[in-house]
């Protein structure tokens, strides 16, 4: 048998490689805080939230192509409030979540429509502007921020039940907490670009002329997933909160943007899974390259691999992967009945010549062509 | 009013560097139409190299001009080993790139200067007596000079950009490059160009103001996002829009960061780019940017 291995679409093969790969997620997902320590676990949530930032940024960068370097800030708005909200006016940690998730919708609406007007780079400088001046603000109102010194003793409160007891029990609750959210944010993107909005999307970011001229309604689209992009990324900041436990004005810098963006374009832009390999990536990554060496070097080490993977991956580490398996499995496209067709497609001829009505390519032609 | 004066000149100084640095960034942007994130760590490892130049023994002003010859070529190099590759298209991944060699030299210049900064001679004498009263003012030789360096390389730009052939190739290539490689202009020689101006002019940028800021690598960083304000106000394709743009954020940023007291120094930052947003709001390229027609 030669490799790729073809499997066509819907049939019981393809549906039961789909269900093995969604039964290994699960399992790896449910078994993690029994095969790792502690520490390692908690150190797995905070990749993840920065995963279900990345989530925001790449539905807005990535599927909508509008270049984001502010997506910090809706993250310090989602961070903040649920800090302001739980440690001065005592209000529950969930409560926060939500009014930080509405917040951030707002003011990404509110961004989002001078992204209406400029494009491109004006807009990367525009969302820049708004990245910048958060923490700026966040130090102006220290009364209510904490300012420079730092908002402490933010947490969420684990059900009474045995399992989440203790201080390993309340990690393996933040990084259920934390995949719950992840999948939830996941859930959303896929559902709102596998729609009649994710098309509008597309086509505004590959044609938007074209697109406008067809009926898309590009006030709407941009303004939405603008707002949509920076709630995901106000409740990957409620998250950070509850599990860091502390706020500066620091961990919501343009470093953040950075590492964000890097997170997304290595991960694999555009992709469903590209967000959660980024989030591991970039969490991971440094953490490695200060283990190997000490001091900056470290730095100049990660700035060249993120150098040296766009030169190597240009799709991401998901496209990598995706090609990878592809020379293994490779599910092909079920060629498209034709209703018109001769029932008994051998009684046609394999040679026949060409005439009028014929310049129909098979299917499999055109799949491996 | 001498105080006011003061805060005109001070926020003038600064200004001037915001526009310095947003020339270079207009030098990439004419040619690759991007933006370098990395401007600023370039002209920052830029003023290192004039740095270790001087303490080789070469006098000041060589030393600078040796950063601006080595920032030059580097610049080229970049362009041609890093940049180049991706093609025209390829946004995110030139971004990206310009993000990573932004780390790459933040954290290099750490590595073999160190972090402690380090003191940097002016190549005008500046012992506290050295300067001109101005209405009640100071203005150091040093000021002076990084601002007469300014005008000449801004008017130097401009009329490379506007009255030569090769400018405007460069003009061309950024507005349309695919129609302009069809006319036979060389695209990739001209963004290269591009690139080694704008590493040239950098390098002279950072060994000009590091007498004032010390020699840190964290120098350039505010910079960068201010010259990224000037450029845009500016207009990315217009240098003297820029160099204006970046004078009135200066000033304009020390004067409210001055008089009033809500603002005060946090929110100094604040008021610049809330200009820049006001400016995009009504502008969309800015106040002296031309507007991209587009045909579909």
């Amino acid at each position: 048998m030669s490799l790729p291995y073809r499997i066509p679409a819907g049939s019981p093969l393809d549906r039961g490689w789909r269900l093995a790969r969604v039964a290994a997620v699960v399992v790896l997902v449910l078994a993690l805080p029994y095969l790792v320590a502690t520490f390692q676990l908690s150190q797995i949530t905070s990749a993840l939230i920065l995963a279900v930032a990345v989530v925001g940024l790449n539905l807005l960068s990535g599927f909508a192509g509008q270049i984001s370097l502010g997506h910090a800030a809706f993250f310090g708005i989602g961070a903040y409030t649920t800090g302001v909200m739980t440690v001065t006016y005592d209000y529950g940690a969930w409560t926060s979540f939500v009014v930080g998730m509405l917040l951030c919708f707002v003011v990404g609406v509110a961004v989002g429509l001078p992204a209406l007007r400029v494009q491109g780079m004006y807009l990367a400088l525009v969302t820049l502007a708004v990245g910048v001046l958060l923490p700026s603000l966040i130090r102006r109102f220290d009364d209510l921020t904490g300012g420079s010194s730092g908002l402490f003793g933010m947490e969420l409160a684990p059900p009474d039940t045995a399992y989440f007891a203790g201080r390993a029990g309340e990690t393996v609750w933040m990084y259920y907490v934390t995949v719950g959210a992840l999948v939830l944010s996941c859930l959303v993107v896929w559902n709102l670009m596998n729609g009649r909005m994710g098309r509008a999307v597309v086509a505004l970011r590959d044609n938007e002329a074209a697109a406008i001229v067809m009926g898309v309604n590009r006030a709407f689209v941009r303004t939405v997933v603008f707002g949509i992009s920076a709630a995901i990324a106000g409740l990957a900041g409620s998250l950070f909160a509850v599990s860091a436990g502390v706020l500066t004005p620091e961990s919501v810098s343009l470093l953040l943007t950075i590492n964000l963006l890097v997170a997304m374009v290595l991960g694999g832009r555009a992709s469903f899974w590209g967000p959660v390999f980024g989030g591991l990536i970039i969490y991971f990554v440094p953490i490695w390259t200060s283990d190997l060496s000490q001091g900056p070097i470290s730095g100049v080490l990660f700035g060249a691999l993120v150098i040296a993977l766009v030169f190597l991956m240009p799709g991401g580490l998901t496209g990598g992967l995706t090609s990878l398996v592809h020379r293994v499995v490779v599910v092909e496209p079920r060629p498209p009945v034709d209703l018109n067709e001769d029932p008994v497609p051998d009684a046609v001829p394999p040679d026949r010549p060409e005439g009028p009505g014929e310049e129909r390519v098979p299917a499999g032609h055109t799949a491996t062509g | 009013m001498d105080l006011f004066v003061a805060r005109v000149v001070d926020g003038f100084n600064n200004g001037v560097i915001y526009g310095f640095l947003a020339l270079a960034l207009v030098c990439v942007y004419r040619g690759t139409g991007h933006l370098n994130l990395a401007q600023g760590e370039m002209a920052m490892f830029s003023a290192f190299t004039a740095y270790a130049f001087y303490a080789a023994g070469l006098p000041v002003v060589l030393a600078i001009l040796g950063a601006c010859v080595v920032g030059f070529i580097a610049g080229g190099v970049v362009e041609r080993v890093l940049i180049r590759p991706l093609g025209h298209h390829a946004d995110y991944s030139i971004l990206l790139v310009t993000i990573g060699l932004f780390l790459m030299l933040n954290a290099g210049a750490g590595v073999i200067w160190g972090g402690d900064p380090l003191p940097f001679p002016a190549p005008v004498p500046s012992t506290p007596d050295d300067y001109i009263s101005f209405l009640g003012t100071r203005l150091r030789y040093q000021q002076i000079l990084v601002f007469v360096v300014l005008v000449v390389v801004m008017v130097g730009l401009f009329l490379l950009f506007r009255f030569t052939r090769l400018g405007l190739a460069m003009r061309a290539t950024a507005s349309n490059p695919d129609s302009a490689r069809l006319m036979g202009m060389r695209v990739n020689q001209i963004n290269g160009l591009g690139w080694m101006m704008a590493a040239g002019v950098g390098a002279l940028i950072g060994a000009l103001v590091a007498p004032s800021t010390t020699l840190t690598t964290g120098m350039m960083f505010n910079f960068l996002i201010y010259a990224a304000a000037a450029a845009t106000l500016g207009g990315f394709d217009s240098p003297v829009g820029a160099v204006l743009a970046g004078i009135v954020l200066g000033v304009v940023e020390n004067l409210v960061g001055s008089y009033v007291d809500w603002v005060g120094s946090d929110l100094k930052q604040a008021v610049a780019l809330v200009i820049l947003l006001a400016v995009l709001m009504v502008r969309p390229t800015g106040l002296f940017g031309t507007k991209k027609v587009e045909r579909v």
